[in-house]
């Protein structure tokens, strides 16, 4: 008999030796395979199975009842997908409607299935959108306080990893948003815990700086369809610029920012650092925890970066943004909660963060949908998957080096629609760390070939003068 | 449990050591610190109580000390949302009204004006209470109830359990502990959904491998958080020694503990007896003149997934017999447990049932050894009886 145990393919009472791809296993004196296998594994038992229990999953009758309008790309990733055994990953740039590629692939698997997604308000999203889609399916979430393993269940990393091994063979498909989470040792045992057949990624960056994204052909399937923003700029997505607009330092923040980093690099001089690489970086990490003065050169390292990325100097060029654009909707990022809500607070902006409430949340993002709210703050909850319609300027305030999130913020302003052109502003202190914090996230980035383009700089002195009431 | 980033450990020569405080007037005061911290705060902003605890942790290299300290402290305490207004309502409001007027600093001060005056306080006050339901903003309502010295003793127990986390297996020797420990050890196994494999007798004592499912694919860190979560259940168990195979950061290193290491568990201790028949049992025996010696001290036996552990071990001379009472049960358990006994095939097992669960003979046909049957409590006389057939 073949069962399903804790995350494995457990088959006992088996004559003989061990069958292809099971080892023996003598806790339980019985053969077992890890349950990712399955589809492989079924194929040379059938007809030799006295009985098989593993798969709880169902075959379920899934017709969206949306009216489904696809664009070429959207046809040709599902196809593609399908021709690849229903095992792969689709890569395809935010905005340009991998949800819907997902909710397709669903019908066509027609098998209980569960959707994998890296926050509360992607889950709340897929939820909504699947309840649209298929009004009939027993829905269910998994995370966030619920616990509904229902024949379409929307779940968070987090709690499908947790709770996988009990789980792992009620769905015969499995997708996972943002796929790019997936291959890290908790989240992996997610794809390899269950034994569904049909498994779809979608990301619109699937590489990871750990080069762990090669794990994903073996959790997921090989990437089986794949474009560019720049491929589908003006086709499918609004045409969009980035611009760079500095700031200033004033003179105290200048001289207290300098004095920070002194601080921070006499002791990087002395332990004989440099922080150019991401190893640079762990040792800085390392090494400082273990004396007095290395606790003081984080605490400068850190005291440097906050004067940079929350001068009041960024506060105001804000200001000037906001007057300049004052009958389209912002998105205004920011790398720390603090600054986001320092925003909110001296502008009187909606604010979204990882504390906001669920509930709130959702009403938010439907006031600025409706048009009652026309700018959002936030720190990095938006930075996936969230949809903002019709948001044409984005406002980094802050960020980090990495390339992905710059892609991502910028997935948020480039819904198309008629006649729409998409600005994203990067607001960097001059002379500062942000400087080159800023080359290395563009570094990642393909922007400049096709409608899309990196603009000069503005001149500095427009957006002081703007500032000064 | 503490989070990975406050774990404090050496490797030396392939093994690791958690960093494990003795409770000397240095530490105790450490702790006393933390608490005196958290309890000058009740009543106050958990946003000031953190600045407060990180001015406790000062630039000292041990900050991690303090910082799990207060962690383990925190997990204890209560915070809630305190204040006249409805933060959501007043920022919907304000929100609302803002919008409608264009983002500008000078707008948005006015708003605050207009919404400040009704309600008779400051405008810059009701900006600060615009997020008063923030987790920094939360006060402090109710106190960690620890002492100093049993926060020390959950720290050091976090620490000790924190190096299992990268935990791929560990193998625990057991030797002479009685059924209701064990019972109580192997139910924890089950319960944090770990895998065992039992090797060993009696008189040498047992080797109990423990990982997961999965471990027997590839080595993995999967199940270190469970593995980790059962310590403070292994330490309710009287004699034991511990040996667990760590990936550090890609080094296999190995992690030992005994039931000597001096750590404190704060589990539920588990009951001397496993029910109350068997603890009036042992008493009636006790009173009876009988070469055969009742002892609580049994074999395991491995029966491939689970185990069975007979609820007394009769000896006398190089002669041993099991009993094993089965009581007042639910039907579904019942069934188990004959299961168990029909797998476990020991010749020398008494099985003694209560006549209330109403389990025909012949369902007990195939049991190998006697079979007593018992009406409310078991007589000692009647083991004694079923003893003589064994021999």
């Amino acid at each position: 008999m073949l069962r399903y145990d804790r995350g494995t393919l457990l088959l006992e009472g088996w004559p003989g030796p061990a069958p292809e791809g099971f080892s023996y296993d003598p806790r339980v004196d019985a053969h077992r395979a890890p349950a990712l296998l399955y589809p492989e594994l079924i194929g040379s038992l059938r007809g030799k199975l006295r009985a098989n229990q593993a798969p709880r999953y169902r075959k379920l009758t899934l017709k969206p009842r949306l009216a489904l309008e696809l664009y070429p790309h959207q046809r040709e990733a599902l196809e593609a997908w399908k021709q690849a055994d229903q095992r792969g990953l689709v890569v395809l740039p935010t905005g340009a409607g991998k949800t819907l590629v997902g909710v397709l692939a669903l019908a066509h698997a027609a098998r209980s299935a569960l959707v994998v997604v890296p926050t509360l308000d992607l889950m709340h999203q897929w939820f909504a959108l699947l309840k649209a889609a298929f009004p009939e399916a027993h829905l269910g979430l998994l995370g966030g306080g619920y616990h509904e393993p229902y024949q379409l269940c929307v779940a968070t990393y987090d709690s499908a990893a947790r709770n996988m091994d009990r789980l792992g063979n009620l769905w015969g498909t499995l997708i996972f948003d943002e796929v790019h989470h997936l291959p890290s040792e908790f989240y992996a045992s997610i794809a390899q815990f269950s034994l569904a057949p049909y498994r779809l990624g979608l990301s619109a960056t699937p590489e990871r700086a750990d080069l762990r994204h090669e794990w994903l052909s073996e959790l997921v399937g090989p990437v089986v369809y794949r474009k560019e923003a720049v491929e589908l700029a003006g086709d499918v997505l609004a045409p969009y610029e980035v611009r760079k607009v500095y700031v200033e330092l004033s003179l105290p923040e200048r001289e207290a920012y300098q004095t920070a980093l002194d601080e921070r690099n006499r002791f990087l001089q002395a332990h004989n650092l440099r922080l150019s690489s991401l190893e640079g970086w762990s040792r800085f990490v390392q090494v400082s925890s273990r004396s007095e003065e290395g606790r003081r050169a984080m605490k400068a390292h850190r005291e440097a970066r906050r004067i940079a990325a929350a001068t009041p100097a960024k506060l105001r060029a804000l200001e000037a943004l906001l007057a300049a654009h004052p009958d389209e909707k912002l998105v205004i990022f920011t790398d720390e909660n603090a600054m986001a809500y320092e925003v909110s607070r001296s502008y009187l902006i909606p604010c979204l963060t990882h504390q906001t409430k669920v509930k709130e949340r959702a009403e938010i993002l439907e006031s600025f949908k409706s048009g009652r709210y026309k700018a959002i703050v936030t720190s990095r909850v938006l930075n996936e998957g969230v949809d903002v319609p019709d948001a044409s300027v984005a406002v980094v305030l802050s960020g980090t080096a990495v390339p992905r999130e710059l892609v991502q913020r910028l997935g948020r302003i480039l819904r198309k629609s008629a006649g729409k052109r998409a600005v994203l502003y990067e607001v960097i202190s001059r002379g500062t760390r942000e400087e080159r914090v800023s080359e290395r996230r563009r570094e990642g980035v393909r922007l400049e070939p096709g409608h899309p383009k990196v603009q000069a700089p503005l001149p500095l002195v427009a957006w002081e003068q703007l500032g000064e009431e | 449990m503490l989070p990975s980033e406050l774990l404090i450990y050496m490797v030396r020569g392939g093994k690791a050591l958690p960093r494990l405080y003795k409770p000397d007037h240095e530490r105790l005061m450490r702790a006393q610190g933390v608490l005196e911290t958290i309890r000058r705060h009740k009543g106050r902003r958990r946003g000031d109580l953190d600045e407060a605890l990180a001015a406790l942790e000062g630039d000292a290299p041990d900050y991690r000390l303090v910082r799990g300290l207060a962690h383990l402290a925190l997990a204890e305490a209560h915070f809630e949302t305190e204040g006249p207004v409805m933060p959501e309502l007043l920022r919907r409001t304000a929100f609302t009204l803002a919008a409608e007027r264009g983002y500008r600093e000078r707008e948005a001060r006015t708003v605050l004006e207009e919404l400040a005056r009704p309600r008779g306080v400051e405008p810059e006050v009701l900006r600060e209470q615009l997020y008063a339901d923030l987790p920094e903003n939360e006060i402090l309502t109710i106190l960690p109830e620890l002492s100093a010295k049993e926060l020390l003793e959950r720290y050091n127990l976090a620490q000790a359990q924190g190096l299992l986390y990268s935990a791929t297996g560990m193998v625990i020797q057991a030797h002479r502990n009685t059924t209701a420990e064990y019972k109580k050890l192997f139910r924890y196994l089950k319960y944090f959904g770990l895998m065992y494999a039992v090797e060993g007798d009696l008189d040498h004592g047992y080797r109990i491998s423990v990982d997961g499912p999965a471990s027997l694919f590839a080595q993995t860190r999967r199940y270190g958080v469970r593995m980790a979560a059962f310590l403070p259940a292994l330490l309710h168990v009287t004699r034991w020694d511990l040996a667990a195979e760590l990936n550090l950061h890609g080094q296999r290193v190995t992690y030992t503990l005994t039931s000597q290491s001096g750590l404190v568990s704060h589990y539920a201790k588990p009951p001397e007896f496993d029910s109350l028949l068997e603890g009036s049992f042992a008493e009636r025996w006790n009173k009876l003149e009988t070469p055969w010696r009742l002892e609580r001290e049994v074999e395991i036996i491995d029966l491939h997934g689970t185990v069975f552990l007979p609820d007394f071990a009769l000896r006398q001379e190089g002669r041993t017999a099991y009993l094993e009472i089965v009581g007042f049960w639910r039907a579904d358990y019942l069934e188990r447990k004959i299961r168990k006994v029909l797998k476990a095939d020991l010749k020398n097992l008494i099985l003694a049932v209560s006549e209330r669960l109403n389990v025909g003979e012949e369902r007990l046909e195939a049991v190998p050894g006697p079979v007593i049957f018992f009406k409310g409590k078991l007589e000692p006389k009647a083991v004694l009886g079923a003893l003589e057939k064994i021999a």
